[in-house]
């Protein structure tokens, strides 16, 4: 799997003439996974959602392949490689099949591998006693495995994960986990979002933070003390 | 004047016999709403999202003005549209009054405010996440538009039957853009109105009957819709 990887310069956001962040540069890549942490309301999400291509920045260089790219070309790329995951993962008014199918479905893949794709789907993510419940009716953790699993078919290069932990018990928790791992270990890059500093610590080579409007990148080679650091500031704040 | 009793008894004995007249109105009446509310709907639907979903100049205005269309009375539309289609109005060259088509552009005058603002209602109160989610999964803005018309189809079906529901018992527009001619432009709400100023309450009756029928299924097909969860 080539290294797919996409860069963002003088990246801003503001609400209502409100600056929320100003990020000078930011780059992503496959294979890795990166932790993003930050207080609440310091933009976490909208940084995601602005980086899956599905919130428009106020101002934003990307950069693809040593390539500048306006805005909506930029979007047409991350729409084909990036996939952002809510926080509570919307699940469309149908069956756990044919929620997974939807991607495939929309891009045009062929009916034979449509069938073949949403049976390694459900079986990667553990779903098949479910596959022709209604998605809507599943619990936290179901439906997170679901939303994993629909955009682990898709092969995207980046899985941007909007505290993927939350709303979930700890039994579901280790599911999804274990799902992440399956997803790193594929080559996927993965951003994660979550308070759940003890999960993420073993996952994320790379520690991004949101903090006075600005990011800050804490990478070191003491990655350990580095969350724990992190850990007692979210614990404080 | 006949008892009530007599005239419903007679009007039930004209609906089953299948009186040819009166079969003839209901048919004219069901054609005329159903395509003016095929070509309204859509474009209603469309400007609705875009509307919820997009932010452009002008947007505000155009929720009031759509507003204001509300609550325009029927017979001021067809009064707007007759003195536009009358031979000496700035249309009369189309010579459309008096005839099927001039009711279809009054009715959608009439149920495109109304499906708008009913859809823009349910648009705006749709989960945000739900465009999202199709956006990230690879569908096309047209996709995902659909996704979310899907998603909030009951809201949607409900604008539509209050909108077939304020054009199939209009009467001011119709009569006065269509002219209530027999075999024609005589619909259920336009020959009611006649047949009551003739004291003729017998078809007046059993057209009344055939709203009620009418409104009924539409209200028991939109809950027996409701709880399908397939996907389209």
């Amino acid at each position: 799997m080539s290294t797919f990887k996409i860069s963002y310069k003088y990246l801003s956001k503001s609400f209502n003439q409100n600056l929320l962040f100003n990020i000078d540069h930011l780059a992503i890549e496959s294979g890795k996974c990166s932790l993003l942490s930050g207080i609440n309301g310091s933009g976490k999400s909208t940084l995601l959602k602005i980086m899956a291509g599905l919130e428009t920045p106020d101002n934003v260089e990307v950069c693809f392949k040593d390539n500048k790219l306006d805005w909506k070309t930029a979007c047409k790329k991350i729409h084909k490689e990036i996939i952002y995951l809510h926080q509570t993962p919307l699940m469309f008014d149908a069956s756990v099949e044919n929620n997974i199918q939807y991607g495939m479905r929309r891009q045009g893949f062929s009916k034979t591998k449509i069938i073949e794709l949403t049976k390694t789907a459900l079986q990667w993510a553990d779903l098949k006693h479910i596959k022709n419940n209604n998605a809507r009716m599943l619990s936290g953790g179901e439906k997170q495995r679901v939303a994993l699993a629909r955009a682990y078919i898709l092969s995207p290069k980046i899985l941007l994960l909007d505290e993927a932990f939350s709303n979930v018990d700890a039994q579901g928790r280790d599911k999804i986990f274990e799902q992440i791992c399956k997803l790193k270990e594929k080559g996927i890059g993965i951003i994660i979002t979550s308070h759940e500093l003890s999960h993420t610590t073993y996952l994320a080579e790379q520690h991004f933070q949101l903090k006075n409007k600005h990011l800050k990148i804490l990478n070191t080679d003491n990655k350990t003390s580095e969350f724990e650091t992190t850990e007692l500031k979210l614990v404080n704040a | 004047m006949e008892s009530i009793g007599a005239a419903s008894a007679h009007a039930l004995y004209l609906l089953f016999a299948g009186e040819p007249e009166l079969w003839n109105i209901i048919g004219i009446s069901f054609s005329v709403s159903l395509r003016a509310i095929l070509l309204a709907s859509p474009i209603a639907i469309l400007l609705a999202f875009v509307m919820a979903y997009r932010r452009f100049y002008g947007r505000r205005v155009l929720i009031y003005i759509f507003n204001t269309l509300l609550s325009v009375p029927a017979v001021v539309i067809g009064l707007t549209l007759y003195i536009l289609l009358s031979r000496n109005g700035p249309l009369g060259d189309l010579k459309l009054l008096f005839t099927q088509d001039a009711m279809i552009i009054g009715q959608i005058i009439l149920c495109m405010p109304l499906i708008l603002i009913m859809s823009h209602t349910a648009f705006q109160s749709s989960d945000r996440r739900i465009w999202e989610t199709a956006r990230t999964l690879g569908a096309t803005p047209m996709q995902a538009m659909f996704t979310v018309i899907y998603e909030i189809r009951f809201g949607l079906l409900a604008a539509l039957i209050a909108g077939f529901g304020r054009i199939i018992a209009e009467v001011g527009c119709s009569m006065m853009i269509g002219g209530n001619i027999l075999h024609h432009t005589r619909n259920i709400p336009t020959a009611i109105a006649l047949e009551t100023s003739k004291g003729d309450f017998s078809q007046g009756i059993a057209l009344g009957i055939v709203l009620l029928v009418m409104a009924m299924c539409l209200n028991l097909s939109l809950s027996l819709l409701q709880g399908r969860g397939e996907m389209i």
